[in-house]
């Protein structure tokens, strides 16, 4: 008997500390790859020597246009990325636009590759030696104008994606009662989009940071950027890692500045449902505009893959026979990193994510933080890690692959977090307080009913974190280890002058996984669905 | 014997707005309650105390005579304090059947299979769904899902049942069948209930004490029918008035 007490006791004390010690080790993940850096980073800015590194390299008014181009670039981007997203978002998303799913599934598959693999496409369609190419072509290709349309296309599915969601988490009857009133344009003017804008403004951060993190597309087109002047000073022919230091701070600046915008205008609101019938809605009747807009529709989709098909065309002039002898290790290196990172990402989301839709204590203040990081410019974030993690205490991390995943988790783990509070916001709380009541502990709980509830949308987590890690360039190539390079590493590397067929079949070789991987996630998003 | 739910003098604020205010209450064990006020009066909010989802900001909360929950403390999860719930959007978990909505509290309590199996056939039987073990909630209609509700509450031989608003957004023939069957099983079982509703009609139906709250405070204990058409309190004299009809 007195065993038997003994041994309940213990259950319920281990119940008790399961939560706390699952949150707390999700907690200090988080802490460790994401705001560490920047704290080392700060410290190291605030010290004597780098003072003065500051005021000599930000004390010269040719970084200070840079940055204002670069701003300016990145906000044109947005702008584009806007116009070209939240009307697609609406077609796609709420109307009987024909193809709608396939011609999402083409608009957005760019937006899962690294942006530069689509201007080299560009450039083997409009460069001066390409099909459709002449001097003009090229000129224009290889200036901001070529950087702003490539990145536009590509980042635009951001906006549309989150426009769909935005529209989606509307409640019909909201729209219903416009509908007694008013036509269906003037309710989607002014009931549906402003509902859906705190969605849209989340989309339109999410380019902003992702735009100024580029470094890829503004090298390849020869375009100076801010971010692209920090790597050079790291990696680059520019070496001078005190200069580097000293660049980052403006960024911060603007990382902190994004950060509260977000808190003080978006926060929860642009992952929040209107009300419990958004599976209701019903789809827009396009009428008589049905063929001119699905035409539409459908050219921007073909301009999305056009480039695609270029690198295809390019590569097959023999640069698939030399694959194997150019690609090294690289494959392997992506894959593996992004599994495990994807992994990390996924399971930090969960247990933050969870608790930032219940609107638990202090979640806020740590998908603050890792939005930070996210919206931190690539460059700042690898010049922290660098600073954080390259010392001799910490060389079996800086010196191996694992720098890789501790730098991806870093950057991507707002993905996770946000998107899997997206997903456990779409169900009431009482499905895990009846389980909380009905005596599960925290572990039974997350194994019993959250994870089965909620596959789907951990699957895309998941299936998102992954392309996003198998995608970046930016953030891995400021210090990737040596015989560690990843996919997008080897073919950057290889771009400035390896053969042009070899690298485009690099390139399509990347294409290729991410479609296998999109492809595998789709089904196993259909196997989990339940009744 | 301890009583199943004791409440002594709970108060809770929200930020700067106090939603309940030095409520007590006690509930024995068999005791019928309900809790009846006007949207926005704390009613649900006392559920989340008494299930520990939430600290009272002053008083304590004893489950069988234990402290369960004082001042800004959750001492006993709610996974400790063997209480049982119907949601009022019943949240049913839409991927178990509901023999697994039935079995997932059992297998919590560590209830051994045979013995599990047992009671949730008979309480199965008992709400008059014998043969759905096998069924999702969504291929249930709405009578049906309510009653799996119930049973998933009652299998668990609770000290305690409590409702809130389990019968809102059904109509008024299958409300009341349900609420004879929860009357008739909180006998059976011997159960304490603790049924949140701002329906004069349905907490009179149920049975028991009715215990009106109004801006967080009690205004007034007792049966519905004894209650004082003049009473100061608006919302007693409305519910005087409805009933009345």
């Amino acid at each position: 008997m007195g065993g038997a007490l003994s041994r309940a006791w213990k259950t319920a004390r281990w119940r008790r500390l399961e939560e706390p010690l699952v949150v707390a080790a999700a907690v200090g993940c988080l802490l460790a790859v994401a705001l560490l850096p920047l704290i080392v980073l700060a410290a190291e800015l605030l010290a004597h020597n780098a003072l003065a590194q500051i005021k000599s390299t930000l004390g010269v008014a040719r970084m200070w246009t840079l940055l204002a181009e670069t701003i300016g670039l990145a906000l044109t981007v947005t702008a584009l990325a806007l116009v070209i997203g939240v009307p697609l978002g609406l077609l796609l998303g709420r109307t009987d636009i024909a193809g709608r799913r396939v011609a999402l599934v083409v608009h957005a598959f760019p937006l899962f590759l690294p942006p530069f693999l689509v201007a080299l496409g560009w450039f083997h369609l409009f460069g001066q030696q390409a099909p459709l190419g002449s001097e003009v072509t090229s000129r224009l290709l290889f200036s901001p104008l070529g950087v702003v349309v490539t990145l536009g296309l590509v980042f635009s599915p951001v906006v549309t994606g989150l426009t769909m969601v935005g529209l989606h988490g509307i409640d019909p009857s909201l729209e219903e009662a416009g509908r007694g009133v008013a036509r269906q344009s003037r309710v989607t003017l002014r009931i549906l989009l402003p509902l859906a804008s705190p969605a849209i403004s989340f989309a339109a951060l999410i380019v902003f940071a992702l735009s100024i993190s580029e470094i890829g597309v503004p090298m390849f087109l020869r375009v100076r950027s801010y971010s692209a002047a920090v790597f050079t000073r790291l990696g680059g022919l520019d070496y001078s890692p005190g200069e580097a230091f000293a660049l980052v701070l403006p960024l911060l600046a603007i990382a902190l500045l994004m950060l509260l915008v977000e808190r003080r205008f978006m926060g929860r609101r642009s992952f929040a449902s209107l009300g419990m019938r958004s599976n209701q809605q019903r789809t827009i009747a396009l009428n008589r505009a049905r063929f001119p807009l699905s035409m539409a529709v459908w050219v921007l989709c073909g301009a999305s893959i056009a480039p695609l098909i270029a690198l295809v065309v390019k590569a097959r002039a023999g640069g698939f026979s030399a694959l194997g002898r150019w690609v090294g290790a690289s494959l392997t290196n992506s894959v593996m990193v992004a599994l495990v990172a994807a992994s990390l990402i996924t399971v930090v989301g969960i247990i933050i994510g969870l608790r930032l839709a219940r609107g638990k204590r202090g979640s806020a203040l740590l998908d603050g933080m890792a939005l930070l990081s996210f919206m931190t410019p690539a460059a700042v974030l690898g010049v922290g890690l660098v600073e954080t993690w390259n010392r001799p205490a910490t060389q079996f991390i800086y010196a191996t692959a694992a720098i890789l995943v501790v730098g991806l988790v870093a950057r991507y783990a707002a993905i996770g977090v946000r998107t899997m509070a997206a997903v456990a916001s779409r169900s009431s709380a009482s499905y895990d307080e009846a389980a909380a009541v009905f005596g599960g502990g925290f572990l039974r709980r997350m194994g019993r009913i959250f994870l089965p509830m909620h596959a789907q949308g951990i699957i895309a987590a998941w299936l998102l974190a992954l392309v996003f890690c198998l995608r970046d360039l930016e953030t891995v190539v400021i210090f990737y280890p040596p015989g560690g390079e990843t996919l997008p590493v080897r073919i950057f590397a290889l771009e400035a002058n390896g053969p042009e067929e070899v690298v485009s079949a690099l390139a399509v070789l990347h294409v290729g996984l991410t479609a296998a991987v999109l492809a595998f996630g789709g089904l196993l998003l259909r196997k989990t669905r339940w009744k | 014997m301890s009583a199943a739910i004791t409440l002594e003098d709970v108060t809770f604020c929200y930020g700067k707005t106090t939603i309940i205010e030095g409520l007590s209450l006690k509930a024995q064990a068999g005791d019928v309650l309900s809790l009846l006020g006007p949207s926005g009066s704390g009613k649900s909010t006392l559920l989340r105390i008494i299930m520990g989802f939430l600290a009272p900001s002053r008083g304590v909360v004893r489950v069988r005579g234990q402290v369960a929950s004082e001042a800004g403390r959750v001492i006993m999860p709610p996974e400790e304090r063997n209480l049982a719930v119907v949601f009022q959007n019943l949240a049913l978990w839409p991927h178990l059947t509901v023999e697994g909505n039935l079995a997932f509290g059992l297998r919590s309590k560590r209830v051994p299979d045979a013995e599990a199996a047992k009671r949730i056939a008979q309480v199965l039987e008992d709400v008059g769904l014998a043969g759905t073990h096998m069924c999702y909630p969504a291929q249930l209609s709405g009578g049906e899902q309510q009653r799996v509700a119930i049973a998933r509450a009652l299998v668990l031989q609770p000290d305690a049942v409590l409702l809130d608003e389990p019968l809102s957004n059904l109509d008024i023939g299958l409300r009341e069948d349900l609420l004879h069957l929860f009357s008739k099983l909180f006998r059976e079982y011997q159960t304490t209930a603790l049924c949140v509703t701002h329906d004069p009609w349905e907490a009179r139906e149920l049975g028991g004490r009715v215990i009106m709250l109004d801006e967080g405070h009690v205004v007034s204990t007792g049966s519905l029918d004894e209650l004082d058409p003049a009473h100061e309190n608006p919302f007693v004299r409305l519910v005087c008035r409805h009933l009345a009809r």
